[in-house]
C-alpha cells in the first residue's frame, strides 16, 4: 500500500499537466489496487486465525448438520496448537493495515519495527490491543533510564500481581466448582459463584493488563488503558466503554463505523425508513450492532456460548436504543430524577444483574448448563445453603476469605480512582511521605508473598484471556 | 533529591529481603495433622503392624485402627496423605516397608483420577515429612518436576502456604517437641471437622459403568502395580472407599475408578469396591455396612465418627475373611498386644468425647494426633 501511495504521488508530481478526469481515473485505479491489497492481507491474517481457532468449530457443526440429514461419517478433528494470544495480535495487525489504507498512519518500511509493534512482549498475551499511532513513536524514540517511570511501572506490576495472585487465583477453585457442577447446585451457590466469577475475571484480566502496562512503563513505553472501573457502570453500554476498552474501540472503529457508513447501510436505512419511519433510521445502527456483537462473541472463542453471549449483549443494547424514547416518557410521567441516588442504585443493580446473566452464559461449560444455572437463580424454593455446601463451593476457605478481603481493598482503590479521575493512585501515593509509601508498598508486597497463590502448593492457573 | 532516590533503591529491597528472611523462619513448620501422621509413623515399634492402610483422607477419617484392634485383634495404621496420588503411594509403601512388615497393605485408589499437576501439589506433605534418604531423593525426582524441585529448594516458596496454619503453629510447637519420639495413639485416625451432614438421597448418583483411564493416568497405576508385584511377603488389597457421588464431576471420576478396579484385577491383584456394601440396598437394614445418610457423614466424601465406627466394624471383618482366604495369620507377640491394649485404654476418653461432640453436633470439632498429645498426655 505504501508503494502504491508512493507511486501515486510520484506519478502526480511527474505529470502535473494531466487533466482532472485523468487524475481521478488514476487515483481510482490506485485506490482499487490498495483495496485489493487490504482485502488480501486481511484475508491472510483472518485466514490464519480462522484455521487455527475456528476450523474445528465449523467442521464439528457442519458434520453435526450432515449427521442430522442422515449422512454419517467419521468425525474430523484438526490437531492444531492455538498460539498464545493470537486474537490480540491479529486484531492489532489488521488495525494497522486498515489505518494505513485509510491514510491515518504511514506504512512502516522496516519489517523489524513492524514486527516489534505487533509482538511487543508485554501485550502479546492478553493485549491491550494497541494502535500503531499510539506505539510507533514511543517504540522509535530513545529511552533513557527514568527512575519515576521504572518505580511506577514496578508499582503497577505489583498491583497486577496482587489482583491476579491474591484475588483471581484464590477464587478460581470456587468458580470452577460452580461451573463444573452446574446441574447440582442451588440458587445461593450460583449467586455466590457468579459474583466470585465477576471478581475473578476482573482481577485476572485487569491484573494481567496492569502487569503488561507496568512492564512496558519500566521501558518508558505507555500502553493504552484497558479498564476504567467497569463495575461502577450504571448501564450496559457504559460497562462496555469501561471493560476491555481497546477491543471495544477496535470494533467500533474498524467494524461498526465502516459498516454504518457503507453504501449498503445507507441503502438499507433508506429502505427501512419507507416502512418504519423514524425507527427505520436506526436500522443501519442496529444492523451494525448485531454484526459487532456477533463478532465480539466469536472473537472470544469458537463456541456457541460465546455467540449467544455476544447476541445477549447486542440485544440488550439494541433494546436500550429502541425503548429509549419510551423510558424517557415513563421517567417523566413518574417524575424520576435520573441523578437521584435511588435511581442510580436501581440502575447499578439492574446492570449487575444483567452482567451476572451474561457472565454465566460466557463461562458455562455448555449452553444448557448456562440455562440450568440461570434457572437456579430464579428457583427461590431452593436457596438454602448449608455450612458444608458453602465449604464445598469455596473449596478452600482460607484463600477465599483472603480473596474477599482483598476484593474490598480493590474496591476502595477503584472507588478513589473513580472519584479522582484527574490523578492516578500512584501519583497520589507518590506525594505522600516516604514512610507512608514504604508502608503501602511493603504491605502490598507482603500480602502477595504470603497470601498469593503460587509455588508447589498451588496448581498454577493461566490468565483467563490468554486462550483468546 | 537524586541521592534520595538511589537510597530508596537500596533501602527498599533490603527491607524486602529482611522481611522474606523473617517469613522464612516464621512459616517453616509442619504441624498439620497429616504431617504428624507421616512423621510419627517412624515411632511405631518395629514390625508391630499387621495391616497398613495407604490412601487419601477418606481412609484417614473412615477407619479407626484402635477400634479395629478391639474388635478383631488386627494392628493397623492409616499411613495416608490427603488426596495422595497413585504414584506417591508407590513411594509411601516403599518408605513404610522400611520399618514395618505388614501382612496386608490396603491401597485406596480414588486418587487414580488425579493428573500429574495434582501429583506435584499433593505429594508435598509426604515428601516434607519423611526422613532424608536415597528414597526421598528418588521420590522427589519422580514426583516433582524440575521447576517444583527448584521452588521447594527455597524455604519461603516451599512453606508460604503455611500461613493457613499459623495460628496452630504455636499451639502445637510444644506438644510436638515433647512427644516427637513417642509412638502415636490414634494410629493415623483423625475426624473431619464438620461432624454431621445429612446427605440428600436424591442427589446420590450410583454408577457401575466404566470409563477408561487416559494413558497419562494409567502410567502411574502401572508403576504402583509393578512395585507391588515385587513385594512377595505382603498381600495387597486394593479398594475403592465407601463414599457417595453427588456431582456430575464425581460421577465421571467414579466411572474411571471402576475401570481402574477392573484393570487392577486383570493384573492379578484383589480389588473390592466398598461402596457396593454401603448401598447394597436403599434400606439400611439390608446395607451390610449399615451406613446411614442421615447421621454418618461428615461431608459428602468423608464419614464422621459414627460412620467410621460402622465402616471399621465392617472392614475389620472383611480383613479377617480376606486373611483367612489367603492363609494369613494376624497373631502377634504378647508385647505388641500389651502395647495396643494400653493404647486402646488411653484413647478411650478421647473417643468418648468425640462421640459426645458428634452427637451434639459441635461445630469444627477436630482432633488430631498433636491435639491428643496436648490434651490427654
Amino acid at each position: 500500500m505504501a508503494k502504491l501511495d508512493a507511486k501515486q504521488s510520484t506519478y502526480l508530481q511527474e505529470n502535473p499537466e494531466i487533466d482532472r478526469e485523468e487524475k481521478k481515473k488514476f487515483k481510482n485505479s490506485i485506490r482499487k489496487k490498495k483495496k485489493l491489497v487490504l482485502v488480501l492481507t486481511i484475508l491472510f491474517n483472518f485466514g490464519i486465525l480462522f484455521f487455527l481457532k475456528y476450523a474445528n468449530f465449523f467442521i464439528f457443526n457442519f458434520q453435526s448438520l450432515f449427521e442430522l440429514c442422515g449422512w454419517k461419517q467419521n468425525r474430523l478433528v484438526l490437531n492444531v496448537i492455538l498460539p498464545l494470544g493470537i486474537s490480540f495480535y491479529t486484531f492489532q495487525s489488521i488495525g494497522y493495515l486498515v489505518d494505513v489504507y485509510w491514510g491515518k498512519v504511514e506504512a512502516e518500511q522496516n519489517v523489524f519495527r513492524l514486527g516489534l509493534f505487533i509482538s511487543f512482549f508485554p501485550q502479546i498475551i492478553e493485549g491491550p490491543i494497541s494502535r500503531f499511532s499510539e506505539l510507533d513513536g514511543q517504540l522509535k524514540e530513545k529511552h533513557n533510564f527514568d527512575y519515576k517511570k521504572v518505580t511506577q511501572g514496578m508499582q503497577l506490576i505489583l498491583w497486577g500481581l496482587f489482583k491476579k495472585m491474591v484475588i483471581a487465583d484464590a477464587l478460581a477453585p470456587c468458580v470452577n466448582y460452580m461451573f463444573d457442577n452446574a446441574l447440582f447446585i442451588n440458587g445461593a451457590q450460583t449467586i455466590i459463584g457468579t459474583f466470585a466469577y465477576l471478581l475473578q475475571d476482573y482481577a485476572d484480566f485487569s491484573g494481567c493488563i496492569d502487569i503488561a502496562r507496568g512492564s512496558s512503563e519500566c521501558f518508558g513505553i505507555t500502553l493504552p488503558q484497558n479498564f476504567n472501573h467497569p463495575y461502577f457502570s450504571f448501564t450496559i453500554p457504559e460497562y462496555w466503554r469501561r471493560w476491555h476498552i481497546t477491543l471495544g474501540t477496535w470494533f467500533k472503529d474498524y467494524i461498526f463505523y465502516p459498516l454504518s457508513i457503507s453504501k449498503f447501510s445507507i441503502k438499507f436505512g433508506k429502505f427501512c425508513k419507507k416502512f418504519m419511519k423514524n425507527f427505520g433510521k436506526q436500522m443501519p445502527a442496529i444492523f451494525g450492532l448485531i454484526v459487532v456483537w456477533l463478532t465480539t462473541g466469536l472473537w472470544h472463542g469458537a463456541s456457541w456460548n460465546y455467540v449467544l453471549w455476544g447476541l445477549y449483549y447486542g440485544i440488550i443494547i439494541i433494546l436500550g436504543i429502541i425503548f429509549e424514547p419510551l423510558t424517557k416518557k415513563i421517567k417523566e410521567k413518574l417524575k424520576i430524577n435520573d441523578k437521584s441516588k435511588f435511581y442510580k442504585a436501581f440502575q447499578w443493580l439492574r446492570t449487575m444483574f444483567l452482567l451476572v446473566i451474561g457472565r454465566i452464559i460466557f463461562r458455562a461449560n455448555t449452553i444448557s448448563d448456562s440455562f440450568t444455572l440461570i434457572g437456579s437463580i430464579f428457583d427461590f424454593k431452593n436457596y438454602s445453603l448449608t455450612d458444608t455446601e458453602f465449604k464445598e463451593l469455596v473449596v478452600s476457605l482460607a484463600p477465599f476469605i483472603v480473596a474477599m478481603i482483598s476484593s474490598i481493598i480493590l474496591f476502595v482503590v477503584d472507588l478513589i480512582s473513580e472519584k479522582h479521575p484527574e490523578q492516578s493512585i500512584r501519583d497520589m501515593i507518590d506525594k505522600k511521605p516516604t514512610y507512608k509509601k514504604y508502608f503501602i508498598f511493603l504491605s502490598l508486597l507482603l500480602i502477595v508473598l504470603i497470601f498469593g497463590c503460587y509455588g508447589p502448593s498451588f496448581t498454577a492457573i493461566d490468565f483467563e484471556y490468554m486462550k483468546f | 533529591m537524586k541521592n534520595r532516590k538511589w537510597i530508596n533503591f537500596i533501602i527498599f529491597p533490603t527491607i524486602v529481603c529482611l522481611l522474606v528472611g523473617f517469613l522464612n523462619i516464621l512459616l517453616d513448620f509442619n504441624y498439620t495433622e497429616e504431617d504428624t501422621r507421616i512423621k510419627f509413623y517412624y515411632n511405631e515399634p518395629e514390625n508391630s503392624l499387621d495391616v497398613l492402610m495407604v490412601g487419601p483422607s477418606t481412609f484417614r477419617c473412615g477407619f479407626i485402627p484402635t477400634l479395629c484392634y478391639k474388635q478383631t485383634g488386627i494392628t493397623a495404621y492409616n499411613y495416608t496423605s490427603n488426596g495422595s496420588p497413585i504414584l506417591t503411594m508407590r513411594y509411601m509403601i516403599e518408605e513404610a516397608l522400611k520399618t514395618q512388615q505388614p501382612k496386608v497393605i490396603v491401597v485406596e485408589i480414588s486418587s487414580v483420577t488425579n493428573g500429574s499437576d495434582l501429583t506435584e501439589t499433593r505429594s508435598q506433605s509426604f515428601l516434607n515429612n519423611i526422613n532424608d534418604s536415597e528414597l526421598k531423593t528418588r521420590a522427589e525426582k519422580d514426583l516433582l518436576s524440575k521447576k517444583v524441585r527448584q521452588q521447594i529448594s527455597v524455604p519461603f516458596i516451599k512453606n508460604h502456604y503455611n500461613w493457613t496454619n499459623i495460628a496452630t503453629r504455636f499451639m502445637y510447637e510444644k506438644a510436638y517437641q515433647k512427644h516427637k519420639d513417642v509412638q502415636t495413639y490414634l494410629k493415623g485416625y483423625s475426624n473431619e471437622e464438620n461432624k454431621l451432614q445429612v446427605i440428600n438421597k436424591d442427589k446420590i448418583i450410583k454408577t457401575s459403568e466404566t470409563t477408561p483411564l487416559t494413558t497419562e493416568l494409567i502410567t502411574p497405576l502401572n508403576t504402583l502395580l509393578d512395585f507391588c508385584k515385587t513385594q512377595q511377603n505382603t498381600k495387597f488389597l486394593f479398594v475403592k472407599m465407601a463414599k457417595y457421588s453427588t456431582t456430575r464431576t464425581m460421577e465421571s471420576l467414579d466411572r474411571q475408578i471402576n475401570w481402574a478396579g477392573n484393570y487392577i484385577e486383570e493384573n492379578g491383584f484383589d480389588f473390592v469396591d466398598l461402596s457396593k456394601f454401603m448401598f447394597a440396598d436403599d434400606k439400611i437394614e439390608n446395607n451390610p455396612m449399615q451406613i446411614d445418610t442421615n447421621s454418618d457423614f461428615a461431608n459428602e466424601t468423608h464419614l464422621n465418627y459414627f460412620g467410621a465406627q460402622k465402616f471399621t466394624k465392617f472392614f475389620g471383618n472383611y480383613l479377617m475373611q480376606f486373611a483367612n482366604s489367603k492363609g494369613i495369620d494376624f497373631s502377634h507377640s504378647q508385647e505388641v498386644d500389651d502395647n495396643w491394649s494400653q493404647i486402646c485404654e488411653k484413647t478411650a476418653p478421647y473417643f468418648q468425647l468425640l462421640e459426645e461432640k458428634t452427637t451434639n453436633n459441635t461445630p469444627l470439632f477436630r482432633v488430631t494426633e498433636l491435639d491428643f498429645f496436648k490434651k490427654y498426655m
